[in-house]
This record gives C-alpha cells, structure tokens and sequence, in this order.
C-alpha cells in the first residue's frame, strides 16, 4: 500500500491543473495539460475519445502527472504523481458517476471554480453524448517541490 | 446553378512557429517530462530563458533548485501554457532532446526542439 504526504494529499485535493506525461511506443515522452481531480486515490481526467492523445493513453500503462498551483503563485508548487493509467469509455449510466468525481456533487461545493452549477450541467451533458474516455491515475507515489527562481 | 452556400474555413486554434516563439517569450513556467536511463519518468516545474529566434535551438531550463535531477534525453516534452478562462487558455507543446550544460547554478538544459504545436483558443472568437 502506497503512503502519500499529507501535504500532498492537500495539495492534489485543492489544485486541478496538471500536465499529463506517458512514454510512447518509441520511448519518447508525451505530454498534455488536463484539469484534473483527485477522488478516490486516484487523478481523474477525462478527454474526447477521438482525441489525439488518446491512442497513446492506450498503449500506456503507468503514467506522471504534475499537478500546479494557481498560475501565479508565490512560491509556485507543484506535485509530481505516478503511477498506474487505466482508460475506460464513459458511457451515459457513468455520466453522474463521472461529474461527481470531477466536480463534486450539487449540495457540496468544493473550493473549486470548477463546481458551480452550470460548469456542473454542462460537463455531465457531454458525458451523456457518449463520446468521452475517462482517465485516472492510482496515485502510487506523490512528492511535493517548490519551483526555483528565474535565474 | 450552385445553390451551395460558400465553406467558411474550418477554426483554428494553431499557432505559427512565431506566434509559439512570442508566447515562449512571455516568461510563464515550464513543465518539463523527460526519462532517465531506467526509463523512470523525470519531471519539473521551472523557469527558462529563450536565447534568439530561432526557435528549435532557443529554449534554455533552468536546473537550479529541486530540478537538478532532469536528466540528457532524445524523448523529452515540454509544456508552456496559460489558463485565465477555458475561452482564453493558450500554450505550447514542445518534443525533442535535452542535453545538460553549464555548472553551478547557472546549469540548464537546452531543448533542441523536434515537434513544436501551439493552441491559443482565442483565435475561435476571431473567426
């Protein structure tokens, strides 16, 4: 069992940008910034399933999320996660599934620009159509760091 | 008779290698993936200078602090991005090789860029 830094923990549960970086079949890196929410022990991301991305996800199986703080933050944080990538199709019986690990439920507001009501409707309307893949990441390791000053 | 309305042009939200060259400029952190020999992925958060315009050479990250560990590597990512509302986000999406220079604090890494791509979603109010 893996044993995450209560002052990652925090972080990952206060901060939703994050960068998300898999090897691809040649072992390059690949990168893409997501929002991302941590539910479950898990990141949780999603992304239209024709997406560009998305055939890489699927040929990974571990993956490394940096998760940020607010753009302009002093000092300026940052998590870096691994761990295991797991891809599932989100169908419409998942919708409601889906958008309370991403943005909460209705009577909980989180502190999070992402869980008003109608940022809510609005992502469980596109998971209705079907046409999205759900991403998450086990969160196998966290550390925390402080980005440097410009030089 | 052709009674078929004229195609508007399908948006875009692609930016031009000088219009990736200018966001760079703009100074926001990097987030830097790269993997080391084990194939463990390395990654950072850090500042960078952009040397001149030409743009698969310019892009010089800082190693000081707790980056000291981004490793030489051919198969490197580098995010730039800005995110003031989901209408407004706007970055660049760098691929290509690192290789380690300078001592002391003033270590970098210079990217030498083999992919660049650029997103800017304002451009889809301007269309």
């Amino acid at each position: 069992m893996s044993s995450i830094p209560a002052d990652s923990t925090a972080f990952l549960a206060a901060h939703g940008r994050a960068y998300l970086y898999v090897l691809d079949a040649s072992g390059r890196v690949r990168g893409w910034p997501m929002i991302a929410r941590f539910a479950d022990g898990a990141l949780v991301m999603t992304s239209y399933r024709k997406a560009p991305k998305v055939p890489h996800l699927a040929g990974a199986t571990r993956a490394t999320v940096v998760v940020t703080s607010d753009e302009g933050s002093t000092p300026f944080r940052y998590v870096v996660v691994e761990g295991g990538l797991k891809l599932t199709d989100i169908t419409p019986a998942m919708a409601d599934s889906v958008t309370q690990r991403m943005h909460g439920s209705a009577s909980v507001q989180s502190n999070s620009d992402y869980s008003d009501d109608s940022t809510r409707e609005h992502f469980r309307a596109r998971l209705m159509e079907g046409k999205r893949v759900l991403i998450e990441v086990g969160v196998e390791s966290a550390t925390m760091y402080a980005m440097a000053e410009a030089a | 008779m052709n009674t078929t309305a004229p195609k508007r042009p399908k948006p875009t939200v692609a930016m031009s290698r000088d219009e990736i060259l200018a966001f760079l400029k703009t100074g926001k952190p990097a987030v830097v993936c790269a993997p080391d020999s084990n194939g463990r992925l390395i990654a950072h958060v850090v500042p960078y200078r952009i040397q001149g315009n030409d743009l698969v050479t310019a892009m010089q990250l800082s190693l000081s602090g707790d980056a000291t560990d981004l490793p030489a590597s051919d198969g490197a990512c580098v995010i730039v991005d800005t995110y003031p509302a989901y209408d407004r986000i706007k970055g660049v999406l760098l691929r290509g090789s690192l290789s380690i220079a300078g001592i002391g604090d003033d270590r970098y890494a210079a990217l030498r860029v083999e992919h660049a791509n650029g997103f800017d979603f304002e451009k889809l109010k301007k269309t």
